[in-house]
């Protein structure tokens, strides 16, 4: 005999399958521990010492074969120009750029080198469904425009506002960034162009590891003059660029709402439900149609029989 | 091993004893013997060659202000005090003689001396030079300009984006 089935029973243990496939997920905010390179290169960035000469960009775009600037790199000028009421920010032009703050209890000015910070766990390349960013044991996060279809996503999961599209070239998509000079220098040990040109050693080249402990042994060598932290060394989950400085970070344009934890980890929930409703979803909403109007239909085929019986 | 005949040794001891009355520990280097003038050339290749003028600055500040403790001054900064306070001259004062022209690839000890593992953080030759002098400018109110003391190369020029002499 068939088992009857009432409308009830099957809302009932639809909705019963959805609620437990919800709790049976994985386990939210679980910590997980950060693939880590052990020998992965880093660059320490102490802003004390950056007097905004503009050296790195001026390497950068040689090394990386980018189109002049329309002013020299010795103009200061470039300091005060704001685009769209924020600072200069990186572009298909240039994967580096130095801007100027002014904090209030300094004297003078601080000036701040903007990049890739190359995460340990880098959201761009969480976010990337065709698997165009690699994250190389030497520590840079490279990107590959061929595979790459221009979504774009990558320019909103980083946290730092660093990849960036060429819009000059829309037909063949392209993700503009600074890649640590990958190709042509780290893969074989030595430093990325903008540390060798910088004078003030603000830029030092290492081991990730080692730059940590070069960078708490300065600040306690230095009698309290630089803030007790060391940004990205726990930031977006730990980067590859590690900075110091004597000012709050939020004062030389940092943004400290980064969490510490990788930002595949606030989103990796929601992309874990993703399957789950795109299988269950479809097929439990077409059944609550069916059932929905299955009385219509059958009281419209009733009628229509009704119908030709009269006639 | 040579004997030394009881003179010589009577010798020596006489003279040390009299340089160390003078002094209590090694003799500092006067400031008389630093050379007039230095000129910085390793680095050409953007940049011409510095003519650093080392006597005025001799004249108007103490040796340890730039050269750390290597003169035999004993250092103006207190962590270095903490070992070299009595270290006494160094055979080669020079900057070079201790801030490599390449920064190391890696800043972990090599080794287990102390002079590894306490100098973790010491500066290559370019950074050491412009944090000492550019450092000492803002406070001192001397040239910080780049071209205040660095003149383009051809090269430098074309790097830098620099089409005119105006900036040079």
């Amino acid at each position: 005999m068939r088992e009857k089935i009432s409308r009830r029973s099957i809302l009932k243990n639809g909705l019963l399958g959805t609620v437990t496939a919800l709790l049976l997920r994985p386990k939210a905010g679980k910590a997980h521990d950060i693939k880590k390179y052990p020998d992965s290169m880093g660059v320490l960035v102490d802003l004390s010492r950056c007097v905004g000469c503009r050296s790195c960009e001026a390497a950068c775009r040689a090394e990386q074969n980018l189109p002049e600037p329309d002013l020299p790199y010795t103009d200061q000028t470039v300091f005060e120009e704001l685009e769209h009421g924020r600072q200069r920010r990186t572009d298909e032009t240039r994967f580096t750029v130095v801007n100027r703050y002014d904090p209030p209890d300094l004297g003078h000015p601080l000036y701040r080198k903007v990049q890739c910070n190359h995460c340990q766990e880098p959201a761009c390349l969480s976010s990337c469904f065709v698997n165009a960013y690699t994250k190389t044991p030497e520590g840079a996060v490279v990107y590959n425009p061929d595979v790459c279809v221009g979504c774009r996503t990558c320019m909103i999961a980083c946290p730092f506002y660093i990849p960036t599209f060429k819009y000059s070239s829309a037909f063949s998509p392209q993700i503009m960034k600074c890649r640590f000079c990958y190709d042509t220098r780290l893969k074989f040990g030595k430093p990325p162009a903008c540390v060798e040109a910088c004078p003030q050693e603000a830029l030092q080249f290492g081991k990730r590891d080692e730059l940590i402990k070069i960078g708490r042994r300065r600040i306690e060598e230095n009698n309290g003059s630089y803030v007790d932290h060391i940004y990205g060394e726990y930031e977006a989950g730990g980067t590859s660029w590690l900075y110091l400085s004597k000012v709050p970070f939020a004062q030389a344009g940092f943004d400290m709402t980064v969490p510490h934890a990788p930002i595949l980890d606030s989103v990796k929930n929601f992309l874990g439900i993703v399957p789950m409703v795109l299988t269950i979803w479809p097929a439990l909403f077409a059944g609550f149609h069916l059932l929905a109007t299955r009385k219509d239909q059958a009281r419209d085929n009733a009628r229509d029989n009704s119908q030709e019986d009269a006639s | 091993m040579r004997k030394l005949s009881p003179t010589a040794m009577l010798c020596g001891s006489i003279l040390m004893v009299i340089l160390c009355s003078f002094t209590g520990r090694p003799l500092a280097m006067e400031k008389d013997e630093a050379p007039a003038s230095v000129t910085i050339d390793y680095l050409q290749e953007l940049y011409t060659a510095v003519d650093f003028d080392h006597q005025m600055h001799a004249d108007n500040y103490a040796c340890n202000t730039c050269h750390h403790h290597t003169t035999g001054d004993g250092p103006a900064n207190d962590t270095c005090a903490k070992c070299h306070g009595d270290s006494g001259p160094a055979g080669d004062v020079s900057c070079s003689s201790c801030h490599d022209r390449q920064q190391a690839a890696s800043a972990s000890p090599a080794g287990h001396r102390h002079s590894d593992v306490y100098h973790i953080d010491k500066p290559a030759l370019k950074g050491a030079l412009h944090l000492q002098c550019h450092g000492c400018h803002q406070v001192e109110d001397g040239p910080t300009g780049c071209q205040d003391c660095h003149a383009f190369t051809p090269k430098g020029r074309k790097i830098f984006g620099v089409h005119n002499n105006v900036n040079d």
